[in-house]
C-alpha cells in the first residue's frame, strides 16, 4: 500500500471517529420518541421534528401534524446552564486574559529575581491533573459557602485556565522583535510601550488564548459536576448529565447538545483565521 | 548637532563588566565607528548614550551639557537598531510617524515631514507598506527615514547593515554616509566589520573587552596600530606575527626568530625604545602584502611549503605553512604560478614591520610617526 492510500485512510478514520457519535445525536435531535425507539434504528428522521428544540427550552411543541410534545422536565436546567455558562465562560475569559497578558509578557522578556522558580510554579500546575484537586477545592467551598456557587466555579476554572494560556503565551512573548528599545527612544514609557505596542502587536496569540479560556470554560465538566450541578449555578454540560439520570428523553438531550454547540462554533467560526496565523516560533513572521 | 564626551564610562551586567571605564570625545558632525568582536561593549555604549541602559558610572555629556539621567527622547537622539528594526504591526508610515509623537506637531506639519523624508530617502512607494512585506534594505531605508525624521542632534546607529547581502550592504553604506554628510548630523555608527568601518568612519574607536582600545582616522588605525590587538583585528587578510628576540651584533640589530631573522632598518633603531634589545622576547608583526615571496632561499628567509593559495581576481592570497602547523598569508599579484606543496621562501619588506611588547601587547613604535 503506498504512503498516501495510509495517510486517506488513517484521515478516514479519524473523521468516521469524530464524526458518527456527532451524526447520531444530529440524528436523533429530529426524531420523536417513538421513532428513536424503533429497531433496526433509522439511519435518518423519517419524520423530521424540531419538537425536542422547543421542548428543552420549556416551550410545548404541536407539530403541523397535529402532534404535541410536553416540555422538557430538564428545560430551567438547560436555560439556565446556557445562560451561566456563557455568563462563566465570558468572565473567565476577560480575567485570564487580564491576568495572562503582563503575566506571560514579564516571563516572556523580563528578567528579574526568581524567574525560573516561579515559571516552573506555573507550569507544574499545568501538569496537575485536575481531578486531584477536586475534593480539596469541594470540601473548602463547601466550608466557605462558595459550592453551588458561580463564583467558586469561576476560581476553579481559572486556577487552570491562567496556567495554561500563560504558557502557551509566554514564547510567544519571547519570540516578538525588541521593539521595547524602539518605544523608549520614541519616548514611550516601560508600561506605555506595553499597553500602546506590545499589545496591538500581540492581537493574534492574546486572541487565540482568549478563544482557548472560552472554550475550556465551556467545556469544563468535572468541576460543574461536583461543584454546581442540579443548583442555580449550574452549567450547560452539568444540566445536560441531568438528562442522564430520569426518565430517558434522548431526543432532548441531543437537542441541548446542539444548543451548547453553537457558542462555540461562532467563536472559532470567526476567529478561525486568527488561529491559523498564531505561530509561537515567529510571531509577527508574514 | 551636538558634539559628544563619554567619560569613564563603567557597565557592569550582574557580574560581567561590559565597559570598563570608557573615556570617548566626539566631534560635531562627525562619523565615528565603534569596531569590535562581539561582546567588546559597543551596543552597551550606544543604547547608554541613548539613555535605554543607565551606566553603571560615568557620565555622557552632549554638548557640555550632562545627559547621563535624562530619558532618550529628551535627549533628541535617533536610533537604527540591529537588523533595522521597526514595529512590525504598523506600515512605514506609522513607523514613522512614531518618530514624532512627541514633538506636538500638528498633522500638517507631520505628514509633510513624512513626505520630505520620504522623497530623501526615496521610499514613496513603501509608506503603506509593512516591514514584512519589504525586503532587507527597504526596511533598512525606513529605519533610517523613522530615526532621521525627528531631526535628531545624534544619529545612533548598531550594525544596522549586518543582515543584508553583500552588494546592498554596499549600496546603503555610501547612502548613509552620504547622507551623514548632508544632514551634517553627528553619527555613531556599531559594527563589527571593519570594511565597513574603514570606509564610513571619519574616525573609528576600535574596543575591546569594554575598553576603547584606540581611536584615530582609518589611516592611523591601519598604519599605527596601538597595540597587537587593533594590528590583528583590523586589515585582512590579519596582520601575521612572529615570536622572536633582537640582539645586536656589529652595530647591527637583527630580529631572530627560530626559522628566520632580518635586520632592523636604521629608522627603526633610530626611535627604537631603548630596552628592545633587552627583552627577552618581542613580537614582530607584517601585514600580508608585505611579505615577499622567493623561490630560491636567500638569508635570513624563512622556509615553508604552500598550504593552499586563494585567487581573489586582483590579488592571490598564498597561505604557508611552516614548522609543521603554523600559517601565515602572503598576498602576491594574481598570476601566481606555483602550487600546493611547493617549497617556498618568505621575507617581510623591513619598513613595513611592527614590534609588539608580548606581555602588555602595547606597539613598541607607537610613538613615532610612521605615516
Amino acid at each position: 500500500m503506498s504512503k498516501k492510500a495510509i495517510k486517506w485512510i488513517l484521515i478516514l478514520v479519524i473523521l468516521l471517529w469524530t464524526l458518527i457519535p456527532f451524526y447520531w445525536f444530529l440524528k436523533i435531535a429530529f426524531m420523536t420518541p417513538a421513532e428513536i425507539s424503533v429497531f433496526p434504528p433509522h439511519f435518518y428522521p423519517h419524520k423530521p421534528t424540531i419538537s425536542g428544540f422547543f421542548n428543552v427550552l420549556g416551550f410545548s411543541y404541536t407539530s403541523p401534524s397535529g402532534e404535541f410534545f410536553l416540555p422538557s422536565g430538564q428545560a430551567t436546567q438547560v436555560k439556565r446552564g446556557l445562560l451561566n455558562s456563557f455568563v462563566l465562560a465570558s468572565m473567565v475569559t476577560c480575567i485570564t486574559m487580564i491576568v495572562v497578558t503582563p503575566l506571560s509578557y514579564a516571563f516572556g522578556r523580563l528578567e528579574f529575581q526568581h524567574k525560573n522558580k516561579l515559571l516552573i510554579g506555573i507550569l507544574l500546575s499545568v501538569a496537575l491533573p485536575p481531578v486531584s484537586i477536586l475534593i480539596p477545592f469541594y470540601i473548602l467551598f463547601v466550608k466557605v459557602g462558595l459550592a453551588g456557587n458561580l463564583i467558586g466555579l469561576l476560581l476553579v476554572t481559572l486556577t487552570i485556565t491562567i496556567p495554561f494560556v500563560s504558557w502557551m503565551l509566554i514564547g510567544f512573548f519571547r519570540n516578538l522583535p525588541p521593539v521595547e528599545r524602539l518605544a523608549i527612544i520614541d519616548g514611550y514609557s516601560r508600561f506605555g510601550a506595553f499597553i500602546k505596542i506590545i499589545v496591538p502587536m500581540s492581537k493574534v496569540g492574546i486572541t487565540v488564548g482568549a478563544i482557548v479560556s472560552f472554550l475550556f470554560a465551556w467545556n469544563e465538566y468535572t468541576f460543574a459536576v461536583v461543584l454546581v450541578n442540579g443548583t442555580f449555578a449550574t452549567t450547560i454540560p452539568a444540566s445536560i448529565s441531568g438528562f442522564l439520570f430520569q426518565h430517558p428523553e434522548p431526543e432532548h438531550l441531543a437537542a441541548s447538545l446542539i444548543y451548547s454547540l453553537i457558542p462555540p462554533f461562532i467563536v472559532a467560526y470567526f476567529l478561525q483565521e486568527h488561529i491559523t496565523k498564531m505561530n509561537i516560533t515567529e510571531p509577527m513572521g508574514g | 548637532m551636538a558634539k559628544i564626551y563619554l567619560q569613564h564610562l563603567y557597565k557592569k551586567y550582574g557580574k560581567s563588566i561590559a565597559l570598563d571605564g570608557l573615556d570617548l570625545q566626539i566631534k560635531d558632525k562627525e562619523i565615528v565607528v565603534l569596531l569590535g568582536p562581539s561582546g567588546c561593549g559597543k551596543t552597551t555604549t550606544l543604547n547608554c548614550i541613548a539613555g535605554i541602559l543607565p551606566p553603571t558610572s560615568g557620565r555622557i555629556y552632549f554638548n557640555d551639557q550632562d545627559v547621563t539621567d535624562q530619558p532618550p527622547h529628551k535627549r533628541n537622539v535617533a536610533m537604527v537598531f540591529q537588523s533595522s528594526l521597526l514595529y512590525p504591526h504598523l506600515t512605514a508610515r506609522k513607523n514613522i510617524r512614531m518618530s514624532l509623537r512627541i514633538s506636538r506637531a500638528n498633522k500638517q506639519d507631520i505628514d509633510r515631514k513624512i513626505k520630505d523624508v520620504a522623497n530623501l530617502l526615496n521610499i514613496h512607494a513603501l509608506l503603506d507598506k509593512l516591514p514584512y512585506q519589504m525586503s532587507g534594505g527597504e526596511r533598512q531605508r525606513v529605519a533610517t527615514a523613522k530615526a532621521i525624521v525627528r531631526n535628531p542632534s545624534v544619529f545612533l546607529m548598531d550594525e544596522p547593515l549586518a543582515s543584508l547581502d553583500a552588494a546592498m550592504r554596499e549600496e546603503l553604506r555610501v547612502e548613509i554616509v552620504v547622507l551623514q554628510k548632508k544632514l551634517a548630523i553627528t553619527m555613531i555608527f556599531v559594527t563589527h566589520d571593519q570594511v565597513e568601518a574603514m570606509t564610513m568612519g571619519d574616525r573609528i574607536a576600535v574596543m575591546q573587552a569594554g575598553i576603547l582600545q584606540q581611536i584615530g582616522t582609518p589611516n592611523e588605525i591601519y598604519n599605527i596600530p596601538v597595540n597587537i590587538f587593533v594590528a590583528g583585528f583590523v586589515g585582512s587578510p590579519p596582520m601575521n606575527f612572529f615570536r622572536g628576540t633582537v640582539k645586536q651584533c656589529n652595530k647591527e640589530y637583527i630580529f631572530e626568530h627560530s626559522k628566520f631573522y632580518v635586520e632592523l632598518p636604521k629608522i627603526l633603531i633610530q626611535h627604537r625604545e631603548k630596552s628592545l634589545e633587552e627583552r627577552k622576547s618581542v613580537i614582530l608583526g607584517v601585514r600580508p602584502q608585505h611579505l615577499i615571496l622567493l623561490e630560491k632561499p636567500e638569508r635570513g628567509a624563512l622556509k615553508g611549503r604552500i598550504y593552499t593559495t586563494e585567487q581573489l581576481g586582483k590579488e592571490t592570497i598564498v597561505i604557508v605553512d611552516y614548522e609543521g602547523k603554523t600559517k601565515l598569508k602572503v598576498i602576491v599579484p594574481p598570476l601566481f604560478k606555483k602550487s600546493r606543496g611547493d617549497v617556498i621562501y618568505v621575507l617581510p619588506k623591513t619598513e613595513y614591520i611592527y614590534f609588539f611588547d608580548p606581555e602588555t601587547g602595547r606597539n613598541l613604535f607607537f610613538k613615532k610617526d610612521q605615516t
